[in-house]
């Protein structure tokens, strides 16, 4: 790739925040550093990636809301976590994690595993915001 | 204190290695670094797989770039583990306070610059801590454009994070001995032996690495949408795009890295056999690109190429990478290079550029 073919499209998910430097040949036909804004490509892979985490944190806090599965399920989501990174997080057996996903189990919780819980994904994993945290499809700068 | 000259680069890794040793007197730059440290490689794991993706690599094992290039440029190393979030932090604090600059492998989920959704739970990110302020730490971190600060919580989550969690554990890094002068052409050769080796020597029972792992990866896209239904693989096929260039790899997954590494090698070692295979690694990097295009298309739904053509793509580009190490391992081993065509691909190498309205927003 040439320097001048280095792409700056807009609308990647670091614009605003950072340059990502891309590997080129210059002029005089040597290899230079050249930040770049974005990339259609990556911009549209990451946005199959981000709407496909977006649809799996509504559905959890869907199930969650009507009590069709816990809010547990809802933070894991968010913070991009599935049972195995849990449990290794935690030291929490994952079949225990995946019991807790239920509504009613995780109703009966004592404070101890769900203050583990809190630690591990860094959020209050028995409240319940008013709204799915998405994430912003669209750069936020 | 020194100052410390910040280093914006395309990976993380080869990026923290080039700073610490720029720092110790010995400015190398980041293409120099990757390839001494043997950092291109290619991988495609259909049974690993991160939040249910298929795991594809362009990049040998986090750590190995730092460990490497010390070790292959008579660079003393400190390399430490703890099992305690407790005791890391601690030395970390003690190494600072002594003035060094400290390398990090950390998962970069927990780190609050990056943008969200960059952010995956990855435990072999690099960064360099230059100086704790208070409760937070000032961090030299390659992929970013400027000095930035990071919470001491944030930092210990980031460093002792339990995803795969043997691979991290708080590993923290720093050069300790450098020789006055670097003995660049053995370092080099050796760098060159490793990604030789690593694309081209894996043993037969494991197809899923080196230049056959490619092949292996077309043989799988072909069968994606059959075995896994349109959906899934168009989120795949998405997966692979961004291993390729969402994660910081200087583009087309470290193969222009790779090229500017091997064309640096050329002039410093006056080795101009490895001139036109720096052209020959940018061609197969051009590859890599156009199939990223048109698998994003394929992959928002927006198609110009069909699953097959998409498999051929990565097919041709796996001959193309087999050729570039072949002729690569020749002249490593002092033989003439015997260039080999690259299989042409119908891709125009500036299709990236001139792309850009076709994106649907």
């Amino acid at each position: 790739m040439k320097r001048e073919d280095v792409p700056q499209d807009p609308g990647s998910c670091y614009e605003g925040s950072l340059r990502r430097l891309t590997w080129a040949v210059g002029e005089d036909g040597r290899y230079i550093g050249e930040p770049s804004i974005g990339w259609e490509a990556e911009i549209a892979a990451t946005r199959v990636w981000t709407e496909r985490s977006n649809a799996a944190i509504s559905a959890a806090f869907e199930d969650a809301r009507s009590g069709r599965g816990s809010p547990l399920a809802y933070h894991m989501a968010v913070q991009q976590m599935d049972a195995a990174l849990l449990a290794a997080e935690t030291g929490i057996w994952r079949w225990r994690i995946r019991r807790h996903l239920r509504a009613d189990v995780f109703a009966r919780l004592g404070p101890g595993v769900l203050e583990r819980y809190t630690d591990a994904l860094g959020r209050d994993v028995s409240a319940l915001p008013d709204a799915p945290e998405l994430m912003a499809l669209e750069p936020s700068a | 204190m020194s100052s410390f000259q910040h280093i914006h680069a395309a990976h993380c890794e080869s990026g923290v290695t080039a700073a610490l040793f720029t720092d110790l007197g010995h400015p190398l730059s980041e293409p120099m670094v990757f390839g001494i440290g043997g950092g291109v490689f290619f991988g495609h794991f259909s049974i690993v797989r991160v939040m249910g993706v298929p795991l594809t690599t362009f990049r040998s094992f986090p750590g190995g770039i730092f460990k490497n290039a010390c070790a292959r440029l008579g660079i003393r190393c400190r390399r430490e583990r703890f099992w305690s979030p407790r005791a890391g932090m601690r030395r970390l604090d003690d190494l600072l306070e002594q003035g060094q600059r400290v390398g990090l492998q950390v998962n970069i989920f927990w780190l609050p610059y990056i943008p969200r959704p960059m952010r995956v739970h990855f435990n072999g990110h690099n960064l360099v801590v230059l100086e704790k302020r208070g409760t937070a730490y000032l961090i030299s971190d390659p992929v970013m454009e400027e000095v930035r600060e990071c919470p001491a919580d944030r930092l210990v989550r980031a460093r002792f994070s339990g995803g795969n969690r043997y691979l991290s554990r708080g590993l923290l890094y720093t050069p300790t001995r450098v020789p006055d002068t670097l003995e660049l052409r053995t370092a080099i050769r050796k760098g060159l032996r490793q990604s030789c080796d690593h694309m081209l020597r894996i043993p037969r029972p494991l197809p899923w690495m080196g230049v056959r792992g490619v092949g292996h990866l077309a043989d799988q896209i072909a069968a994606w949408p059959s075995r896994q239904g349109e959906e899934t693989a168009r989120a795949w096929l998405a997966g692979v795009v961004r291993m390729q260039e969402e994660i910081g790899t200087g583009g087309a997954g470290f193969r222009y890295l790779f090229a500017a590494f091997l064309q640096e090698a050329a002039e410093t070692l006056g080795w101009s056999a490895l001139a036109p295979l720096s052209e020959q690694a940018t061609q197969v990097g051009d590859a890599w690109r156009g199939f990223a295009l048109h698998a994003s298309r394929r992959a928002r739904n927006k198609p110009d190429r069909s699953w097959d053509q998409l498999a051929e793509m990565v097919r041709e580009i796996g001959q193309a990478e087999r050729a570039l190490f072949e002729a690569l391992d020749r002249v490593q081993r002092g033989g003439p290079p015997q260039l080999v065509a690259v299989p042409a691909t119908d891709v125009p190498a500036t299709d990236g550029t001139e792309a850009g309205d076709a994106l649907p927003r």
